[in-house]
């Protein structure tokens, strides 16, 4: 869905189904995303798993992380945050358009 | 010593022999006598045929005379001669008299003379032959024969004084020896008498007076004693009477001590009672204080012990196990709460050795214990696994002296299954709230706001898609829905069940049927391994069971990665089983006790899993759908990394 709405709002998406594939993707990703957008429950590795790794990673420093997920763990924000995710967002209470414009605020900002 | 034994034996003996030794010497002389009786009387009766040959011997001396002829002479000389030699043995012995002796001798002397004046007689006859010569001669011999006659007389006629005189004799030994048997009786008598007496003398007069002793000193007359005549006796009461007045005198002895310690406490009785009363008075004050004082001990004491068996009632009326243990691991208390979670019978030693051991290798109990004396501070055991219980811990340690060193410690330990599946349920809950409505919500909003927003500039192939998505997101949407009300209604006995024979075979292909897109999909074999026997109609709600059995089968699609799925159907006592095995991923043992409740999913973490999967509801309504069906269901068998087989039985058509 979220594809979707981006490709119509005019920006490029590259999906992986599990925080592994993730990982393997951005290793060969040439050039490198603007933004990487994930949740937290996933099959395979977690998503905190998946962010300590990101955040350890040379490749991806510097690139903001997007944490969208419909999890209401509290504490779960915070733990993202301190490992380095920008933004942490419940799903399910924003319109996808405001999402959008979020995530191009972001980009702007590191721009 | 003379036993009274041997005295009894002497005079028996003495008795006997005496009276033996008379009926022997009365026998002998009666035999003696009656002997010489029959030889006398034997003598009188050759000496009678002598007496007859001799007076037949005047007839043979004529018939000689005159015919010339002796032979009858000769032969009546020669049977004289035969009888008197016959008498010569007899009169020898010592059977005749004096008297008769003399008598024989004259007799035989005669006789002989006779014999001679005959033979010389008969040779002068024969030369000179004259009538005148016989006449003299014959005349001349019967003189002769006629005295040998009177000898003979004479020696009969002694031989009668000698049986007069014997036949006196053996009635005087007949007198004698009836006087003789009278007087051994008399004696007899007079000794069994004697005996009797003397009897009575040594043995029951001395018995008579010890047991008047014994009965007298038993009602409390001790300055008796035995008479000394009984003291001095050799025999076997002598001794007996001995033994008895040392016992007496012993026994006099203890008395008098005895009298004599009475006596002497008595007089300190008076001494200490007079120093007692003398204290009494000066304590009459301080009682009245004492006994506030031992009234207040006394509800101290009942208030204390109640207090202990307050406390030692609240430690066995908690729920959770409580241990106090000294630094030796040696337990001092322990409550019926803590044997029971490890499944202790009463009797069985329960040590902190046998506990630990029993926690098992994931959980290392003495370390926590040493890990608690080295912080000097309680520690929290958090979920500790226990075979299918699921435990929480306290060790804290006894602060015991001044120094801060530690006696001993507390260990606690609660059973928190029951919460532990609670908290998982509330947690599921949650987690299922937010993260499955709110996942097709979301795409239902997105979707939503997508179309709103760009719906002007998408082309039909989007917005095909877009009413796709929303689509399915809502059908689920209905299904967690659903679920939800399934389970509520199940819970509360609401829904009712149809009973209908059900041929399970024909529903289990058709089943499969239906899954098999969904097992295709995920390049699974889904198969249903046929029956070889005859499997009787469940009675079951048709819709239900296939129902149940079709969760068992997307189960085992959901947590199977590759490989296959087989179900299996057999023949049970009154049953029908079913069993679907898959060669997924296996559960591991903290979660098969966890398996058939609320909101469970086998993935170790629930937040983790595919959000494509279950709402955690699936295994807990087949349960309770199975069980409403007079049914069960559980987990087979179940390894990780070997997969599980998971297996229902429902009852057949009776």
């Amino acid at each position: 869905m979220y594809e979707r709405m981006f490709r119509l709002a005019n920006h490029e998406t590259v999906t992986a189904h599990d925080g592994s594939e993730a990982l393997a993707m951005l290793k060969d990703m040439k050039p490198l995303p603007d933004i990487i957008l994930m949740d937290v429950a996933m099959p395979k590795m977690d998503g905190l798993e998946l962010i300590e790794h990101l955040h350890t990673s040379e490749i991806v420093k510097g690139i903001p992380i997007m944490v969208l997920t419909n999890s209401i763990k509290q504490e779960d924000a915070g733990k993202f945050i301190e490992c380095g995710a920008t933004l942490y967002l419940i799903k399910m209470n924003h319109e996808p358009k405001e999402i959008v414009q979020k995530i191009e605020e972001i980009i702007s900002n590191k721009k | 010593m003379n036993s009274i034994r041997t005295k009894i034996t002497n005079a028996f003996l003495v008795t006997v022999v005496t009276t033996s030794v008379l009926i022997v010497g009365i026998v002998l002389v009666n035999v003696v006598l009656t002997n010489k009786y029959k030889a006398i009387n034997e003598n009188i009766f050759y000496e009678q045929s002598l007496k007859e040959d001799i007076s037949f011997l005047v007839d043979d001396i004529y018939k000689g005379f005159n015919g010339d002829d002796y032979t009858a002479y000769q032969n009546r000389e020669q049977k004289i001669k035969e009888v008197v030699a016959v008498l010569d043995t007899k009169i020898g012995d010592t059977t005749s008299t004096p008297d008769t002796k003399v008598a024989y001798r004259s007799l035989k002397n005669s006789l002989t003379s006779f014999f001679t004046y005959i033979d010389t007689s008969r040779e002068n006859l024969k030369e000179n032959g004259s009538i005148d010569g016989i006449s003299i001669v014959f005349k001349e011999a019967s003189t002769r024969l006629e005295f040998v006659l009177q000898n003979s007389t004479t020696l009969i006629l002694s031989e009668f004084k000698n049986i007069a005189n014997t036949t006196q004799k053996i009635q005087k030994i007949q007198k004698i020896t009836i006087i003789v048997i009278f007087i051994i009786v008399t004696i007899i008598a007079i000794t069994l008498v004697v005996f009797a007496v003397v009897f009575s003398r040594k043995i029951s007069d001395p018995l008579v007076e010890l047991s008047t002793v014994a009965r007298k000193i038993s009602e409390g007359d001790l300055n008796l004693d035995l008479s000394p005549q009984i003291l001095k006796g050799k025999d076997e009461i002598g001794s007996l009477a001995r033994s008895f007045s040392a016992m007496l005198a012993n026994l006099r002895e203890k008395i008098h001590e005895v009298q004599k310690q009475i006596e002497e406490s008595a007089k300190a009785n008076i001494d200490l009672n007079k120093s007692k009363s003398a204290i009494l008075n000066l304590l009459e004050d301080i009682d009245e204080e004492k006994k506030k004082v031992e009234e207040t001990v006394v509800i101290r004491t009942k208030e204390l012990s109640a207090e202990k068996a307050r406390l030692l009632a609240s430690i066995n009326s908690l729920s959770f196990g409580f241990i106090i243990a000294d630094m030796e691991d040696r337990i001092i208390l322990k409550n019926k709460a803590m044997t029971d979670l490890f499944g202790f019978a009463e009797g069985d030693t329960v040590t902190i050795d046998n506990v630990s051991s029993l926690l098992g290798e994931h959980f290392d109990l003495k370390m926590q214990i040493e890990q608690c004396f080295k912080d000097k501070a309680a520690c929290e055991l958090k979920e500790i696994v226990f075979g299918t219980k699921f435990l929480r811990g306290i060790i804290a340690p006894v602060i015991g002296d001044e120094a801060g060193g530690s006696i001993g410690y507390v260990f606690l330990l609660e059973d928190i299954t029951e919460a532990k599946v609670i908290e998982r349920s509330r947690e599921e809950f949650f987690a299922v709230a937010s993260h499955e409505l709110r996942t097709p919500l979301t795409a239902i909003r997105g979707n939503m706001s997508t179309f709103k927003e760009y719906g002007s500039t998408m082309d039909e192939k989007e917005k095909q898609e877009i009413i796709t998505d929303t689509y399915d997101a809502s059908i689920r949407l209905i299904g967690i829905v659903n679920d939800f009300l399934d389970t509520s209604r199940l819970e509360q006995g609401k829904t009712t069940f149809k009973k209908e024979p059900v041929d399970l075979v024909p529903l289990i292909r058709e089943t499969i049927k239906d899954l098999d897109t969904l097992a295709k999909a995920k390049s699974l074999t889904l198969s249903f391994t046929e029956p070889t026997e005859a499997i009787p109609l469940a009675m079951v709600d048709h819709d239900r069971i296939k129902q149940a059995i079709s969760n068992f089968i997307d189960n085992a699609i959901k947590y199977t990665e590759k490989g296959s799925i087989v179900v299996t159907i057999e023949k049970v006592e009154k049953a029908v089983a079913v069993s679907v095995t898959d060669t997924g991923k296996g559960i591991s043992p903290q979660n098969q006790s966890l398996l058939f409740r609320k909101f469970q999913q086998a993935g170790e973490e629930m937040l983790a899993r595919d959000v494509s999967k279950s709402t955690g509801l699936g295994l807990y309504i087949t349960k309770l759908v199975v069980e409403a069906m007079g049914g069960t269901v559980e987990l087979a068998k179940s390894a990780l990394g070997e997969g599980s087989t998971f297996r229902l039985t429902v009852p057949t058509v009776l």
